[in-house]
C-alpha cells in the first residue's frame, strides 16, 4: 500500500509542478496585512497629494475612503475573478488531459492482465490475489451495467426531450359486463425523468471514476510484479480501512449524504430553472421541457410585471435585513449595558424577563402578536374601549404600518439574543480603558464610540454578517405576522401568488411554491437569493473590522 | 495457476449474468392505482377516498354497508381520509400518483381538474344515475356535453348571520343600515372580500349590479370564450358598494365564525352552510339568519347575490377497466338517495337529489336562507380568474376614492382575463 500511495502522490506532484502558481499570482491574491496597510498609505499619498494623509483621516473618514476604494476596486475585481474562472478551467482542462493520457500510456505500456482490465473491472487485482479491490471492482461493473440496462439508460435517453409520451386515457368495453369504461395509460413523467436523469448523470460519474481508479491499480500492480516486490493482500486491505485510509472510513458516510442531500438537490433545482415546470406543466398529463434562458430573460425585461415586483421586494429585503440586524444589534448592546450598569438591582430579573421570549417558541409568540394587532385584535378593541380611537388601526392592512409593525416586532424577538451575545463580550472590555479615557476627560458617548463600539463590532463582526444573511432569509417573523401582505395591487398576482408589501424574496419564494406552484420562477429567485446574499456576504466580510487585524483592537 | 483460473472463471460467471442482463432494458409500465385482490368479479380492491370534515366516519360506514349489498360481490378495502372540498383538487393535480380514488371537491375546481385529466368520463350508468339530481346540480358536472362527476351537494352558497341583539330583524336587508348598527355597537362586520379565497364573496357585489362574468370550455376543460362585463359603469357601481364597507371601519376581512367571540367582536359573518353549528354554539338564541342585504348608490338598491354553487365527487383515472368500472359504482352509491339523506342528518348538508330537494323535512334554518337569496349558479372559471378580481378588490380597500381608479383597475383587470384562456 505505501508503493501505491507514493506512485499516487508522485503523480499528483507532477501534476501540481504543471499546474503551479507563479509567485507574481500569488502575490496579488494574498496580500500580508502590512502590505495592505502599505498599499492603503501609498494609494492614498497618491490620490491626496501628501505623504501619509490617510492616517490623518479620521475613522469615519477612513471607512469611507476603504469603501471608495472597494467601489472603485470592483472592476477590477470582476477581472480577477474572470482571471480566476479562466485559471480554474484550465488547470481543469489539463487535468482531463492528463487522465486521458494516463489512460492512453497505461494501455500501451501495459501488461495483458491491465488491457483486460480495461473491460473487466478489477481483472489484474483479481488475478494478482486482491480478491477484496477486484470483487469489488467488478461489483461495481456490474451493478453500473445492470442499473444501465435496466433503468439509467431508459432515463437518460429521455432526459433531453424531459419526456414524449404523456399520460392519457382511452375507452375500453368490458365484454362480461356490458359497459364502457376509460381506463388510464401511464406515459412519461416529465419530474422522474429529470430526476434520475440527474442520479444517472452523478452514477456515471461516479463510475468513470471508479474506472479510472481501476486502470490506475493495474498499472500499479504491473510496477509492482516488474519490481517484484510483494503485492497488498486483501488482510492488508482491510487493516488499512481501519488504520491509515480510516480518514476514508469516516468521511465514506458524509460525503454520500452531502452528495445526495445536498449537492443533487441543488442541481435540480438549478435545472428546473431551464426548464418550463410550472402549474401548466405538471410534467405527468402536460410534460414541461428544457427552455434555455426564457426564465432568466422573463426577470430581467424591463417592466415586466415579474421584474418590477422583484425589484420592489429586492429592496424591501434589503431594507428590512439591514434595520432588522442593526436595531437588534444596537438596542440589545445597549439593553446589555444598562443592565450591566453599576447600581442596577436585581439583575438576574431583567436578564429573565428578556430571555422568556426566547424560551416560547417564535411560531406561537409571532403568530399570537399578529393577532393581538389584528384589525379586531386585542390591542384595537382596548384601544378603542379606551375610547382613544375611534376605529381600528390597520396595523397589518396598511403597506408602511405593517413594515413598521414587523421591524419592531422583529425588535422584541431579538434584542433578549443580543443582549445575552453582548453581556459576555462587555464583561470582556478591560476596565482599564474605560478608566484611562476617563482620566483623560471623555465622556460616556466617546467611550462608547471608541472604546465599546470598536471592541464590540471586532468580536461580533462575524456575528453581524451571518445575522444580516439570516435576516435576508428570515421567513418566520415575516410570513407569521403578515404572511408576506398587504397585497399590493401594483404588482400583479403571478399565477396566484401575490406580492404583499412586506414580502421578502423568500416569502414570496413560498408562495410562488406553494400557492402558484410556479416551480421555474422559484427556481430563478432561489439562485438570485444565492447571488445576492453572495455578493452582499462578500462586500459586508470586506469592509468588516475582523477581516484586517487584530492588533488594532485588542 | 489454478487460482488464476478460478479467478478468470470468476470474473466471466459475474460479467455473464450482467451481459445478458443488457437487452433487457425496457422500462416496465406502471399500472398505477392501489391493490386488488381475488379473480373475476368478486374482487376486493383497496382504495383511497377523501371526504369533507365531519364525513368519514359516516362515509366508512356507507362503504361498508355498498360491501354487503352490491349485486357484484366486489369488496372495497377503503381508507378514508379527511381532505377539505377546497383543497382535495389541488393535491389531486399536484401529486396525482397518490391522489384517492375517489374525491370530494367544491364545483369551480371541476374544468381544471378535467383539463389536467385527473378525472375520467363517467359511463352511461353513472350519467343516468347524475340526473336524478336538480337540473342545476346536473351542469355543475358537466364540461363540455360530458358529465364529469357525481353531485353530491347543493348548498354551497353564503348568507349573513348576525347578532340580533345588535342588528334588528327590520335592518337585515340594508348593508347601509346594518353598518350603522355595527358602528353604534363598536361592532364589526365580517365579510372576506379581500384575504383568502376573498373573490368568491367578493363576486357577489357584481352581480348585485347585473355584471357577468361567465366562461366557456371545450370538452377538455381547455376556457375557449369568456364574457364578461366587470368592466363597466355597473362593475363601479359595485366597487363603490364595497367601499362602503370597506370605509365603514366596520370591515372585517373574515369569514370565521370565531370572530363573533373576539376582542371586537363581529355583529354579521357572512359565511355558508358548513358555519351553522359554531354560530348557533356563539350567539345561541341571539343567532339570526338572512339572505345578504342590499347596497345603495345612487339612490338606488342593489340585492346583493350569492353563487350557489355544488360539492362534487370525483373518481381519478385508473388504469384496470374493471376497478374503475366498480370504483364509480360506489360512486354512485355515495351519491344516491339514501346516502344523501343519511348526510342531510349527520351534518346537515344540503342535498342534490330531486326527491330530498322536494322532503319538507329535509330543511335548516340556513338551508331556507339561502333558498330566500337571490343567486347566480357558480359556472367554471380559470383558476387565475380569482387571483385577477382580488387585485381589483384590493385596490379599492387601499381606499381611493376616484372613479377613474377605480375604472383603471376595472380595466386591467378586463385586460389581463384573455391570458387567462388556455
Amino acid at each position: 500500500m505505501n508503493n501505491q500511495d507514493t506512485y499516487t502522490e508522485t503523480e499528483g506532484g507532477g501534476q501540481s509542478e504543471e499546474l503551479a502558481v507563479t509567485p507574481e499570482e500569488q502575490s496579488e491574491e494574498f496580500l500580508s496585512p502590512q502590505e495592505e496597510q502599505g498599499e492603503l498609505l501609498a494609494a492614498a499619498d497618491k490620490e491626496q497629494g501628501g505623504p501619509n494623509d490617510y492616517l490623518r483621516l479620521s475613522r469615519l473618514g477612513k471607512m469611507g475612503y476603504k469603501l471608495k476604494r472597494f467601489f472603485l476596486g470592483i472592476p477590477h475585481w470582476f477581472a480577477q475573478l474572470g482571471r480566476d474562472i479562466w485559471r480554474g478551467l484550465r488547470s481543469f482542462g489539463l487535468r482531463i488531459a492528463a487522465c486521458f493520457r494516463d489512460i492512453f500510456m497505461t494501455f500501451k505500456t501495459g501488461s495483458w492482465k491491465t488491457r483486460v482490465s480495461y473491460l473487466v473491472m478489477g481483472f489484474h487485482n483479481l488475478f494478482a490475489k486482491q480478491w477484496l479491490r477486484g470483487l469489488l471492482f467488478l461489483l461495481f461493473e456490474g451493478v453500473f451495467i445492470v442499473y444501465m440496462a435496466l433503468w439509467g439508460g431508459a432515463w437518460l435517453s429521455k432526459f433531453g426531450t424531459l419526456g414524449t409520451v404523456a399520460t392519457h386515457t382511452e375507452e375500453v368495453l368490458l365484454p362480461e359486463l356490458g359497459e364502457y369504461v376509460e381506463r388510464q395509460i401511464i406515459g412519461d413523467n416529465s419530474f422522474k425523468i429529470l430526476l434520475y436523469g440527474l442520479i444517472t448523470i452523478f452514477f456515471i460519474a461516479a463510475f468513470l471514476y471508479t474506472w479510472y481508479l481501476n486502470v490506475k491499480q493495474s498499472r500499479l500492480l504491473d510496477e509492482i510484479e516488474r519490481s517484484g516486490r510483494k503485492v497488498q493482500g486483501s488482510k492488508d486491505d482491510l487493516r488499512a480501512v481501519v488504520d491509515k485510509q480510516f480518514h476514508k472510513t469516516l468521511l465514506a458516510l458524509p460525503v454520500f449524504g452531502i452528495v445526495m442531500f445536498t449537492i443533487l438537490p441543488i442541481v435540480f433545482m438549478i435545472l428546473v430553472a431551464f426548464t418550463n415546470y410550472d402549474s401548466m406543466h405538471d410534467g405527468y398529463v402536460n410534460l414541461f421541457t428544457w427552455v434555455g434562458l426564457d426564465n432568466f430573460n422573463s426577470l430581467f425585461a424591463f417592466g415586466s410585471e415579474v421584474s418590477v415586483a422583484f425589484g420592489e421586494i429586492l429592496a424591501w429585503t434589503l431594507i428590512w435585513a439591514f434595520f432588522a440586524t442593526f436595531s437588534n444589534y444596537f438596542l440589545g448592546m445597549f439593553v446589555a449595558m444598562m443592565i450591566n450598569k453599576k447600581g442596577i438591582r436585581v439583575k438576574k430579573v431583567w436578564r429573565t424577563i428578556l430571555v422568556m421570549t426566547i424560551a416560547i417558541p417564535q411560531f406561537i409568540s409571532l403568530l399570537y402578536v399578529s393577532n393581538l394587532f389584528a384589525h379586531n385584535g386585542i390591542i384595537n378593541g382596548l384601544l378603542m374601549k379606551l375610547g382613544w380611537i375611534k376605529s381600528p388601526i390597520p396595523f397589518w392592512e396598511n403597506g408602511t404600518l405593517a413594515r413598521i409593525m414587523v421591524l419592531v416586532i422583529n425588535i422584541w424577538v431579538g434584542i433578549p439574543y443580543l443582549m445575552l451575545i453582548t453581556t459576555g463580550i462587555l464583561m470582556n472590555i478591560p476596565q482599564d480603558l474605560y478608566e484611562s479615557a476617563k482620566i483623560d476627560g471623555a465622556n460616556a458617548f466617546q467611550q462608547f464610540c471608541k472604546i465599546t463600539l470598536p471592541y464590540m463590532l471586532f468580536v461580533t463582526g462575524p456575528y453581524l454578517l451571518t445575522s444580516f444573511v439570516s435576516n435576508i432569509n428570515n421567513f418566520n417573523v415575516i410570513y407569521l405576522l403578515t404572511q408576506g401582505g398587504p397585497i399590493n395591487p401594483a404588482w400583479g398576482d403571478f399565477s396566484g401568488a401575490k406580492a404583499g408589501e412586506t414580502s421578502i424574496l423568500i416569502t414570496w419564494l413560498f408562495d410562488i411554491t406553494n400557492s402558484a406552484a410556479d416551480y421555474k420562477l422559484a427556481s430563478v429567485i432561489g439562485i438570485m437569493i444565492f447571488v445576492v446574499v453572495s455578493v452582499l456576504s462578500l462586500v459586508v466580510f470586506y469592509i468588516m473590522p475582523s477581516n484586517k487585524r487584530e492588533d488594532d483592537y485588542s | 495457476m489454478k487460482k488464476k483460473l478460478l479467478s478468470m472463471l470468476l470474473c466471466t460467471m459475474l460479467a455473464l449474468p450482467v451481459a445478458l442482463c443488457a437487452g433487457c432494458g425496457e422500462e416496465s409500465t406502471s399500472t398505477g392505482g392501489g391493490n386488488s385482490t381475488g379473480g373475476g368479479n368478486a374482487q376486493t380492491y383497496d382504495i383511497v377516498v377523501w371526504v369533507g370534515e365531519g364525513t368519514d366516519v359516516l362515509t366508512k360506514n356507507q362503504i361498508a354497508k355498498f360491501n354487503e349489498e352490491n349485486e357484484w360481490g366486489v369488496k372495497f378495502n377503503a381508507r378514508v381520509e379527511i381532505v377539505s372540498e377546497s383543497k382535495a383538487a389541488g393535491d389531486v393535480i399536484s401529486t396525482p400518483e397518490s391522489a384517492a380514488d375517489i374525491f370530494c371537491f367544491a364545483q369551480d375546481q371541476l374544468a381544471r381538474l378535467v383539463a389536467w385529466q385527473r378525472l375520467g368520463a363517467l359511463n352511461p350508468a353513472s350519467v343516468e344515475a347524475v340526473n336524478l339530481s336538480d337540473e342545476g346540480s346536473v351542469q355543475a358536472t358537466k364540461i363540455g356535453d360530458k358529465v364529469r362527476a357525481f353531485p353530491l351537494t347543493a348548498d354551497n352558497g353564503y348568507f349573513m348571520y348576525y347578532d340580533k341583539r345588535v342588528v334588528p330583524e327590520e335592518h337585515v336587508g340594508s348593508l347601509e343600515a346594518i353598518i350603522e348598527d355595527c358602528k353604534a355597537a363598536k361592532k364589526n362586520f365580517s365579510m372576506n372580500l379581500t384575504g383568502e379565497g376573498g373573490s368568491w364573496y367578493a363576486a357577489s357585489f357584481f352581480y348585485a349590479t347585473g355584471c357577468k362574468s361567465e366562461w366557456q370550455t371545450d370538452e377538455d376543460g381547455k376556457f375557449t370564450t369568456h364574457e364578461d362585463t366587470f368592466d363597466s359603469p355597473e362593475g363601479i357601481i359595485a366597487l363603490k358598494g364595497m367601499q362602503k364597507l370597506f370605509k365603514s371601519g366596520t370591515y372585517q376581512a373574515s369569514a370565521e365564525i370565531s370572530d363573533l367571540t373576539t376582542a371586537i367582536p363581529s355583529a354579521v359573518v357572512v359565511s355558508g352552510i358548513w358555519s351553522y353549528n359554531a354560530a348557533k354554539t356563539a350567539l345561541g338564541d341571539n343567532l339570526g339568519i338572512a339572505p345578504l342585504p342590499s347596497f345603495n348608490v345612487d339612490g338606488k338598491d342593489y340585492q346583493l347575490t350569492t353563487y350557489l354553487g355544488r360539492k362534487l365527487l370525483g373518481v381519478t383515472p385508473q388504469s384496470d377497466p374493471y376497478r374503475a368500472l366498480y370504483i364509480q359504482k360506489l360512486a354512485i352509491y355515495l351519491t344516491g338517495e339514501e346516502c344523501q339523506r343519511q348526510r342531510f342528518e349527520a351534518v346537515k348538508w344540503g342535498p342534490s337529489n330531486s326527491n330530498l330537494q322536494a322532503d319538507p323535512t329535509i330543511t335548516t334554518d340556513a338551508l331556507q336562507a339561502l333558498a330566500a337569496s337571490k343567486t347566480t349558479p357558480q359556472g367554471q372559471y380559470p383558476t387565475n380568474w380569482w387571483a385577477k378580481l382580488e387585485i381589483v378588490t384590493e385596490t379599492v380597500r387601499k381606499g381611493t376614492d376616484d372613479e377613474a381608479t377605480l375604472s383603471a383597475a376595472l380595466h386591467t383587470y378586463s385586460d389581463s382575463l384573455a391570458g387567462l384562456k388556455d
